[in-house]
């Protein structure tokens, strides 16, 4: 009967599926996972376990094959390329990592480097460039499986107008025009629209990884159910690149949707509340209303022709029935509030809304870009500590946007005002939140993260397993 | 892995916890040498904390006299996940069971692990919430092991599954240190370390706390079952209906094998003379349900459906899902125990998957009938185990 198990889940494998759905591994498939991993990949999974769980206390025998099987020796390294390199598979991006890393040298990874300030900050000690400038293109284009396989390197507008072509697209926005796909993974910039869609954590289904120990794992499988074993996928997501170079990324497609349309709202000050804190709470309160909201944000300063200070924006996207009834509720809930100035905006996208705002207002030397994330229902109190700093730093007159859905906050600071802005992030701290600079380079007075994650330590314990020298892209995230 | 001698351990470990969290006696411990699934493994004892400070205390015990510790919540899962297969201490969280926090301006659900998925669905329902990982036993299933095991369910085509819904985790670490990691907020600048003890199987870390975000509850539903001579033109309806853009909540394939046997048990009034069954859910506001279902009423048309039956009330929605949601039951009467086979394909690849499943089995004299999430390509093939004593089932 067990071999019967074994050539049904053989037959998954054969049509790049996965050995299991949502039953996990446990002991009944711990032996089946080299069917579906190659030993670098299995040997990446052990990693994992080993920095959580050294003597293996927890569960032990689980998942993991009894035998596991013995990585290939990698190759010689040969000997180091120009300081800057463009691989066009993953294996010519593991052997030029195995290069530099054996001649010492220091590598920066990088996209478009639309968020440069980040992923290659002036660094004398980076002295390798590896770009994914030439990891192009979509590869497979599974349309009846919702799923695309396309080159890190991609510009994501670039994917978008071609799925267009197909009614479809993946539900991932960046504000900058030329930004990758596999940068705007790595980074883990997320646009409003993953209240509809998820985040680009759950969009991911599958990642090519060259990882900074020179070998090459394939991470998840482009089926929803897409890791058996550890989830290595998500691992990449957000990790800035210190993990590995991804080379190409398998993300969920959508169906576009039927129709788009937003209500925005000019909010002034009423009798009880400043305008700020009446469009907060308004927005707080259209919360329980979201089933096909794309977007629910409260901005300052974008409405053009309006003479209200914030403007707030509820986005929805889908059926046209579920789409106006969702606008009507809304319209209703701001009617009985007393808002008077309400506009209906056909095809207008949210999440452009707040990408114009982080866009156009984007860093540069004499402000950075804020991001701060706190639960949702702490907006109040974190807009609270906000405000009363606002008033303290006059110089910050730039737009700003809530992306209230998804308790998130992005402004801009001026960069000779960071110091103050730590009571603002110890604010957010303090909610059980954080405060950030993503696309900050920081120096000596400024940490662009500050957040001293509890997972650290396992963190570094990781980076250094698969990075023991350091060189992979040093000081690109807090790790 | 330990040098105590049974004894000498688990008159250790008594000294780790009140005598009330503790199961040592082997005729008690017998309930825990296996899961849901085939495989065995009985444990040495079973500490049931009340507290982080309780799974604290163990974990040092356990590190200091290195005895394995497995997690386990309500036991339902199927892979032998919460065996204690070499021995050492189930850790049952069956009194860790507590909603902490519930932001119900935010959407967000603090939890202790041994909740159940039927806990958390009337906790937050009745305010109009929605958590929708649902697997099937989610009556007994606890967060905890749906965390670990990355639970899906019915719904999971549409909305995902456990792991797009856990935003943080309180967890301690084989040290003893207890670490919380993401929260109720978003995108924490830190690794995804959340992703990796989501569906770990509880090899990485014991959780004791879990953040959710949730969704709002779906104002409406409507529940087709359409029936096909095969499981072929099923599929091919599966694959017309996500080409036109529409994404149904729910799309379950029932082969006509599985539902002979339903029937015979539910008396659910499945179309047993048909070679497969679809059982097709879309949700949202009233208003658009009927143009959905309207939709793919001509899809299923133009896909040769043979039926398709609307459910008009709740009533006949419940006794469409009842034949679905009946299979352990009804299997459990042809034969004392069932192999599930769980595998994910792309969902193009189901019907020429299912054909040569059915070869595989055909080919070992077994007896298979399948049920599966079609719209995600998970299939569930269940293979009967006619003698559990004669067939060397329980080993790979």
């Amino acid at each position: 009967m067990i071999d019967a198990g074994r050539l049904i889940v053989e037959r998954c494998v054969a049509e790049d599926g996965s050995i299991t759905g949502e039953h996990g591994v446990g002991i009944e498939k711990r032996e089946f996972m080299p069917l579906m991993y190659s030993a670098d990949e299995l040997q990446a999974m052990q990693d994992i376990k080993e920095v959580f769980d050294p003597a293996y206390l927890f569960n032990p025998h689980k998942i993991l094959p009894t035998r596991m099987p013995t990585p290939e020796p990698l190759p010689e390294p040969g000997a180091p390329l120009t300081s800057t390199f463009a691989p066009v598979h993953a294996a010519e991006a593991a052997e030029a990592i195995r290069a530099w890393v054996a001649a010492g040298k220091s590598i920066r990874v990088a996209g478009a480097s639309t968020k440069s300030r980040v992923l290659t900050p002036s660094n004398p000690q980076a002295d390798a460039l590896l770009l994914t400038a030439n990891l192009k293109g979509i590869s497979t284009l599974a349309r009846d499986d919702l799923y695309v396989t396309v080159g890190a390197g991609t510009p994501l507008n670039d994917l978008q107008e071609e799925l267009a072509q197909h009614q479809m697209f993946v539900p991932l926005v960046a504000p900058w025009a030329a930004a990758t796909v596999g940068g705007t993974v790595a980074s883990n910039f997320n646009a409003p629209l993953r209240i509809r869609y998820g985040a680009i954590r759950d969009n991911l289904l599958s990642t090519t990884v060259a990882l900074p120990n020179g070998r090459v794992i394939r991470a998840g499988r482009p089926v929803v159910k897409n890791v058996a074993g550890y989830d290595l996928p998500r691992l990449f997501v957000g990790s800035h690149g210190t993990l590995g170079l991804l080379t190409d990324v398998t993300l969920k497609l959508a169906p576009l949707p039927r129709m788009r349309a937003s209500l925005i709202a000019g909010i002034d000050n009423d009798h009880d509340h400043t305008a700020s804190d009446r469009a907060l709470r308004l927005g707080l309160e259209l919360q329980r209303l979201r089933l096909v909201c794309s977007a629910l944000l409260v901005c300052k300063g974008t409405y053009v022709g309006s003479e209200a200070p914030y403007a707030l924006v509820y986005a929805v996207e889908g059926l046209p029935e579920d789409a106006n009834e969702e606008l009507a509720q809304v319209q209703r809930v701001l009617e009985v509030h007393g808002v008077e100035e309400i506009d209906r905006l056909e095809e207008m996208d949210g999440s452009g809304v707040w990408a114009n705002i982080v866009r156009n207002s984007g860093s540069t030397d004499a402000t950075t870009l804020f991001r701060i994330g706190v639960p949702p229902g702490e907006l109040l109190n974190m807009h609270a500590s906000i405000a009363s700093t606002f008033l303290e730093l006059s110089q910050v007159p730039k737009p700003f946007v809530f992306d209230i859905a998804s308790g998130l906050l992005y402004f801009h600071v001026p960069t000779d005002s960071l110091a103050e802005i730590e009571r603002v992030r110890a604010k957010a701290l303090a909610l059980g939140g954080y405060g950030c600079a993503p696309l900050h380079a920081g120096s000596t007075t400024f940490d662009p993260w500050g957040y001293q994650s509890e997972g650290m330590d396992l963190m570094l314990i990781l980076k250094a397993r698969w990075d023991g020298t350091g060189l992979f892209n040093p000081g690109a995230f807090v790790v | 892995m330990t040098t105590l001698d049974k004894d000498a351990m688990r008159r250790s470990l008594a000294g780790v916890l009140p005598a009330n969290q503790i199961v040592t006696d082997p005729i008690s411990l017998i309930t825990y040498n296996r899961d849901a699934g085939l495989d065995p493994g009985m444990p040495d004892g079973v500490a049931i904390p009340t507290s982080t400070e309780d799974v604290v205390r163990l974990v040092q015990w356990a590190s200091k006299a290195q005895v394995p510790l497995v997690a386990r919540g309500a036991g339902t899962g199927l892979s032998g996940g919460a065996v204690a297969e070499h021995g050492g201490v189930i850790v049952q969280f069956s009194r860790m069971q507590h909603i902490l926090a519930f932001d119900q301006r935010g959407g967000s659900l603090m939890v202790q692990p041994g909740i159940t998925n039927q806990q958390i669905d009337s906790a937050v329902k009745a305010h109009g919430w929605y958590y929708p990982p649902d697997p099937s036993s989610g009556r007994a299933a606890s967060l905890g092991g749906n965390i670990a095991e990355n639970s899906g369910g019915p719904h999971c085509f549409k909305y995902g599954v456990t792991t797009n819904y856990v935003t943080g985790l309180q967890a301690v670490l084989a040290t003893g240190k207890v670490v919380h990691v993401g929260g109720r907020a978003l995108d924490y600048p830190e690794y995804d370390l959340v992703a990796l003890l989501t569906g770990s199987e509880g090899t990485l870390a014991i959780i004791t706390e879990a953040s959710l975000r949730l969704i709002r509850n779906p104002p409406a539903v409507k529940t087709a079952l359409a029936s096909f001579n095969s499981v072929e033109a099923a599929s091919q309806a599966v694959s017309r209906i996500i080409a036109a853009g529409l994404v149904p909540a729910t799309m379950e394939m029932m082969d006509q094998r599985f539902m002979r046997v339903i029937e015979d048990y539910a008396h659910a009034g499945l179309p047993i003379n048909a070679g497969a069954a679809l059982i097709i859910e879309v949700d949202g506001y009233p208003a658009s349900l009927d143009p959905q279902m309207a939709e793919i009423e001509v899809i299923l048309r133009e896909t040769n459906a043979i039926e398709q039956r609307f459910a008009k009330d709740e009533e006949e929605r419940a006794r469409i899902w009842l034949g679905r949601k009946s299979a352990a039951g009804a299997m459990a009467r042809l034969a004392p125990a069932y192999y599930l086979v769980d595998g994910t394909v792309p969902r193009s690849k189901l019907a020429a998957v299912l054909s040569d499943v059915s070869a595989i089995c055909d080919n070992h004299e077994l007896r298979v009938v399948y049920v599966f999430h079609a719209g995600d390509g998970n299939l569930h093939p269940l293979i009967l185990i006619e003698d559990p004593k004669t067939k060397n089932w329980c080993s790979v």
